[in-house]
C-alpha cells in the first residue's frame, strides 16, 4: 500500500501506471473489448471514418483499426516485455561477472560490449532480422542480441562501487561463497538502476519492433501489429491519415507511459530516498 | 561591537511526522575579529544553524528571529539582497576539499574566479593576487600549483586552495563547518594552522563549527555549546572548557579519550516533539523533578551562560 | 594466536605497472590471546591495509601469517571460509558497514547463515534478540533499516553479528573516528567489556594514540607501512622511544601550540620521500644524521620494547 502511495504522489508516474495495467488488461481481454474481429475483412466498407461503430474507423481492406490496435497490443507487450527480459536477465549476469571478478574476466567482456555497441542497434537488428528470415521470433531475437549491452554497462559500474563497499568485505570476512556475495548483496543493489532501466527499455523495444515491422522485417501481415498498420497506412496519408493516427498514438501513449513509469520507481526504489535525515 | 548578533532563532524543519525545532531560540554574538565555536554533536542543529545564517536552508524549513549583520537583518533581505551578502561578507568554507573543487579547471582559475566575480578585478590583477593568497597560505611553489588541477594535490593542499577561494571576496566572516571532520591528528593540526592563518591574514571573525573540543580549543575566543537544538553554554573557550558549568558539557569533556573516556549515558534526544524542561534531564546525573517540567533559562553564572537550574 | 612473519604487501599503478608504493613493508608482530594490541599512524600509513591482509581480504606480496598455528596466507575455498568465522573485522563507516537493503533482523542472522550456524527456526528470534541485548540494543530495532539508525547504533549492530559467529579473534579498523565523542566512549567500553567476557584477542586500529592507550595493553606505532616502535602502552607512551611516536605523543595538546606537528607536513617531504633510502621517517626527523642513510631494523630496548630507528 505504502508502495502505491509513493507511486501516486508522482502524478506522471501514476498516470504512467494506469495507462501500462489498462494496456495489459486489454491486451489479455482483447477478444472481449474489441467490437469487430481483427482480421475480418469488408471490402464495402473500406477507408471508412471514424463512427459508432468503428471507433477508429477501417482500413483499406475494411478492418477495424480499434479491434486490430487492441490485438495489437498483445503482439507489441510481448515482445517488449520478453525481450527486456530477456536482455535485462543476460546483462545483469554479464555484468555482474564483468564488475565482481574485475582483471581479465572484466576486460574480455567489456570489449565485447564495446564491439556489440560500436553497431548501431537498430541497424544490426535489422541486418539479422533480415538475414534470418521475417518473423516474431527472428525480430525478438535480433531486438535481444542488441539490447542487452546497457544493462551490462550499468551493472558492471554499480558492483564496481558496491563491492568496495564494507558490508560486501565483511560478508566476506565472515566466509561467504562469491554466489552467495553476489546474490545477496551485489543484486539487490543493483536492481533499482535495473528496473528503472528495463520499464524505460520497454517502450523503446516496442518503438523498434514497430520500426522492424514497418521496414518489412518484423511480424508478417495479417498479423495485428501497429508497426505494419502504420506501414499499410502510409499508402493513405493524406487521403485518410487515421490509418496512420491512431496506431502511432497507440505506440507513443504506450512508450510513454512506460517512461513515466521507470521515472516514477525510479524514485520509489531507494529506501534510503524515503525520508531524509536532518542532521 | 559586535558583527553578528543571533537573536532569539528559531528554525524549524515540517517533516511528515511533526515540526522538528533544529534551532530553538538562540542568541549568539561574534565580535568583529573573534572567533566563536560552536560545539556539539550529530544531530544538535549546529550545522542548520550555520546555514540559517547564509540561509542556504531548503524551503519546508520556517526561520524566525533575528540575524542582524552590520545593521541588516539578513532574515528579511531580498534574494538579490543576499547574493551580495554571501561570499562578499560572509563566506563559507567547505567541508570536504576532495570534493568542493570542480575538477576540470585549473585551481588558479577557481581562485581567479572569484577574485574576478566579487573585486571585479582583471584577469592579469586576479592573477597576481591569486599568487600572492596563495604564497600567504603557505603553498610550496605557487605558480606551479596555479597550473594543476586538483586531483594533482593532497586533501591538505586542495584544503588552502578552498580557503584561498572562500577569502577572494573579503569576506568580514567566515563560517567554517566541521572542517576537521574525519581527519588524523598530523592533518587536523594542519587544518587548524591554516584556520588561524586565514583568520590573522584577513581580520576576519570566524564562526566555527565543529564537534571536535580541542580544535574549538586551538582556535576559538569564546565557544557556545548546543544540545539539542539549544545552546546550552557559552561563555569564553578557556572557561567552558576547562571548567564548565552545564552537566553536559562536563561529560562531553569526560568522555574525551585522554580526559577518562566516560562515557554519558544514553544518546541524544530526537529534535521532533521537544519536551518543555530540561533537554538534558534523561542523561543528567543531577537531575531533579524540577529539570523534567519546568522550561530552563540561559542564565549568567560565573561568566558563562549557562542553561541549567542547579548549575553550581 | 596471530603471528605475523614478513609480511609485504605493494601495489602497482600505472599502464605499465611501473610505478610501484610499498603500503605494507615487512612488517613482524604477534597477539597473545586474549591480548589487545592497538596500532596508531596517521591516515594512508598501510592501517587498513594490513587489516585487510591479515583477514585475507586482498592477497599479500610475501610474507607468512599464522592463525592458532595454521598458515593462512595461500588458503583457499572451504577451508579458509571455514577458519573466517574465527576472525573478524569492525569497519570505520557505519553508512557502509551494513546492506541498507536488508533489514537489522536480517544483517543478524546473516553470518550464522553463511558460517551454516543457523539454529532452529523457534530459538532463531531469542539468539538474535540475545545478541542484540548484548550490545545494549533493543527489539524495536529489529524492523528497522541502517538508515534509520545512528551510526552509534550501527557499530552497536555490527558488532552483535561479529558475536554471532563467536570469533576468536576480532580487528577493529577505526571503528569509532565517524562517532561522536561521547558515544565512542560508549562503543568503547562496550568493545572492552566484551573482549573480557569472551575472551577474544583483538588488533584495534586508530589514529588516536590516547584511545589506544586507553583500550590496549601493547600499542604499535606504523609510519608508512613499517611498524617503527612497538611495546606495551604505559612504557611507549611515557616514555616513546622513535621520533614518529614522541611527536604522536605530543600532539595536540590543549590550548597552546606545539611546535613539533608543524615540522613534517606530508607535501614538503613527499618528493623528498621517494628519492630516500633507509629510515622511512627521515627527512621529517629532529635526530637526522648519516646514519639513517641505512634502513634500521626493529630492535629490542627495554622489556617487550621494540624500536626501529638508530638513535633510540
Amino acid at each position: 500500500m505504502s508502495w502505491f502511495k509513493m507511486l501516486a504522489r508522482n502524478k506522471l508516474a501514476l498516470i504512467g501506471l494506469i495507462i501500462v495495467i489498462l494496456l495489459v488488461l486489454s491486451a489479455i481481454f482483447a477478444p472481449l473489448l474489441a467490437p469487430h474481429s481483427p482480421s475480418e475483412q469488408r471490402l464495402e466498407q473500406a477507408l471508412l471514418l471514424p463512427s459508432m461503430e468503428f471507433p477508429f474507423g477501417t482500413d483499406d481492406l475494411g478492418r477495424c483499426i480499434f479491434s486490430r490496435i487492441i490485438f495489437g497490443a498483445r503482439l507489441s507487450l510481448l515482445i517488449g516485455i520478453t525481450v527486456t527480459a530477456i536482455c535485462a536477465v543476460t546483462g545483469v549476469f554479464i555484468g555482474m561477472l564483468a564488475g565482481f571478478y574485475g582483471g581479465i574476466v572484466d576486460e574480455v567482456i567489456m570489449r565485447l560490449v564495446d564491439i556489440f555497441l560500436a553497431f548501431p542497434g537498430l541497424i544490426l537488428a535489422l541486418i539479422i532480422a533480415g538475414l534470418m528470415g521475417p518473423g516474431m521470433f527472428n525480430v525478438m531475437f535480433a531486438l535481444a542480441l542488441v539490447g542487452w549491452m546497457g544493462y551490462a554497462r550499468v551493472v558492471r559500474g554499480t558492483v564496481l562501487a558496491e563491492k568496495q563497499k564494507e558490508f560486501v568485505e565483511t560478508a566476506r570476512a565472515l566466509g561467504a561463497t562469491d554466489l552467495y556475495l553476489m546474490y545477496r548483496h551485489l543484486l539487490p543493489n543493483v536492481m533499482a538502476p535495473i528496473i528503472v532501466m528495463a520499464s524505460v527499455g520497454i517502450g523503446h523495444t516496442i518503438l523498434a519492433a514497430a520500426g522492424l515491422s514497418f521496414l518489412g522485417v518484423g511480424v508478417q501481415p495479417p498479423t495485428p501489429v501497429w508497426g505494419l498498420m502504420l506501414k499499410d497506412g502510409k499508402g493513405f496519408l493524406q487521403t485518410a491519415p487515421h490509418l496512420t493516427i491512431f496506431p502511432g498514438l497507440a505506440i507513443m501513449v504506450t512508450v510513454l507511459a512506460f517512461n513515466f513509469l521507470g521515472d516514477g520507481l525510479r524514485d520509489l526504489l531507494d529506501p534510503r530516498l524515503k525520508e531524509k535525515r536532518i542532521e | 561591537m559586535s558583527l553578528l548578533s543571533i537573536r532569539n532563532l528559531t528554525t524549524v524543519f515540517h517533516a511528515k511526522e511533526g515540526e522538528i525545532r533544529a534551532c530553538n531560540n538562540i542568541d549568539l554574538d561574534i565580535a568583529v575579529g573573534k572567533s566563536v565555536g560552536i560545539i556539539g554533536e550529530t544531530g544538535c542543529g549546529k550545522s542548520v544553524l550555520g546555514m540559517s545564517i547564509l540561509r542556504l536552508l531548503p524551503r519546508n524549513v520556517t526561520t524566525s528571529g533575528e540575524i542582524w549583520y552590520k545593521n541588516q537583518n539578513l532574515l528579511t533581505l531580498t534574494a538579490n539582497q543576499l547574493e551580495k551578502i554571501r561570499g562578499t561578507e560572509i563566506a563559507l568554507l567547505p567541508q570536504s576539499p576532495s570534493t568542493s573543487l570542480n575538477p576540470v579547471i585549473k585551481t588558479g582559475l577557481q581562485i581567479t574566479e572569484g577574485l574576478q566575480i566579487h573585486r571585479k578585478m582583471k584577469p592579469s590583477t586576479a592573477r597576481r593576487q591569486a599568487l600572492e593568497m596563495l604564497r600567504i597560505l603557505h603553498l610550496p611553489v605557487p605558480e606551479k600549483k596555479y597550473q594543476e588541477y586538483p586531483h594533482q594535490m593532497s586533501g591538505g593542499m586542495k584544503q588552502r586552495i578552498l580557503a584561498a577561494i572562500s577569502i577572494t571576496g573579503q569576506p568580514s566572516l567566515l563560517i567554517a563547518d566541521e572542517p576537521t571532520k574525519g581527519l588524523d591528528a598530523v592533518l587536523r593540526a594542519q587544518v587548524v594552522e591554516l584556520l588561524q592563518q586565514l583568520i590573522r591574514e584577513t581580520g576576519a571573525s570566524l564562526l566555527l563549527i565543529t564537534h571536535d573540543l580541542k580544535v574549538a580549543a586551538r582556535l576559538c575566543d569564546e565557544i557556545g555549546v548546543m544540545y539539542a537544538g539549544e545552546v546550552i553554554e557559552r561563555g569564553p573557550a578557556q572557561k567552558v572548557l576547562t571548567e564548565p558549568e552545564h552537566h553536559y558539557t562536563k561529560g562531553l569533556l569526560a568522555s574525551l579519550p585522554d580526559m577518562g573516556l566516560c562515557p554519558i549515558p544514553g544518546s541524544s534526544p530526537s529534535l521532533l516533539n521537544q519536551t518543555t524542561g530540561c533537554k538534558f534531564y534523561p542523561r543528567c546525573s543531577a537531575r531533579q523533578e524540577a529539570c523534567r517540567i519546568n522550561p530552563v533559562p540561559l542564565q549568567m553564572c560565573n561568566g558563562c551562560y549557562v542553561r541549567c537550574l542547579y548549575s553550581a | 594466536m596471530l603471528r605475523v612473519e614478513n609480511l609485504n604487501k605493494t601495489f602497482t599503478t600505472g599502464v605499465f605497472k611501473r610505478r610501484r608504493h610499498k603500503a605494507v613493508d615487512q612488517i613482524n608482530f604477534t597477539i597473545a590471546p586474549r591480548e589487545i594490541l592497538g596500532l596508531v599512524g596517521e591516515s594512508g600509513c598501510g592501517k587498513s591495509t594490513l587489516a585487510r591482509l591479515l583477514l585475507n581480504l586482498i592477497p599479500s606480496s610475501s610474507g607468512k601469517l599464522y592463525f592458532k598455528g595454521q598458515e593462512l596466507t595461500g588458503m583457499r575455498g572451504r577451508e579458509l571460509r571455514k577458519i573466517r568465522g574465527k576472525m573478524q573485522i569492525i569497519f570505520q563507516h557505519p553508512e557502509s558497514s551494513l546492506n541498507p537493503r536488508l533489514k537489522i533482523y536480517d544483517s543478524l542472522i546473516e553470518p550464522m547463515r553463511i558460517q551454516n550456524l543457523l539454529p532452529s527456526k523457534t530459538v532463531e528470534r531469542e539468539k538474535v534478540l540475545d545478541l542484540l541485548h548484548q550490545v545494549g540494543l533493543a527489539e524495536e530495532h529489529l524492523t528497522r533499516y541502517p538508515h534509520e539508525l545512528s551510526g552509534g547504533q550501527i557499530q552497536r549492530v555490527v558488532l552483535a553479528r561479529i558475536l554471532a559467529v563467536q570469533p576468536e579473534f576480532i580487528i577493529a579498523d577505526e571503528p569509532t573516528s565517524m562517532l561522536d565523542v561521547s558515544v565512542q566512549a560508549q562503543v568503547l567500553h562496550l568493545l572492552k567489556d566484551i573482549q573480557q567476557k569472551h575472551a577474544m584477542s583483538f588488533l584495534f586500529i586508530s589514529h588516536d594514540l590516547a584511545l589506544v592507550q586507553w583500550i590496549s595493553e601493547r600499542i604499535a606505532v606504523m609510519y608508512r607501512g613499517q611498524i617503527v616502535e612497538i611495546g606495551p602502552a604505559q612504557d611507549l607512551c611515557n616514555n616513546p622511544r622513535h621520533p614518529y611516536s614522541v611527536q604522536l605523543v605530543e600532539t595536540f595538546n590543549w590550548f597552546q601550540e606545539n611546535k613539533r606537528e608543524k615540522s613534517c607536513s606530508s607535501e614538503t617531504t613527499n618528493q623528498a620521500i621517494h628519492a630516500w633510502e633507509g629510515c622511512a621517517f627521515a627527512p621529517c626527523c629532529p635526530k637526522l644524521s648519516p646514519v639513517c642513510r641505512q634502513k634500521p631494523e626493529l630492535r629490542r630496548i627495554a622489556e617487550k620494547h621494540d624500536v626501529a630507528c638508530w638513535h633510540a
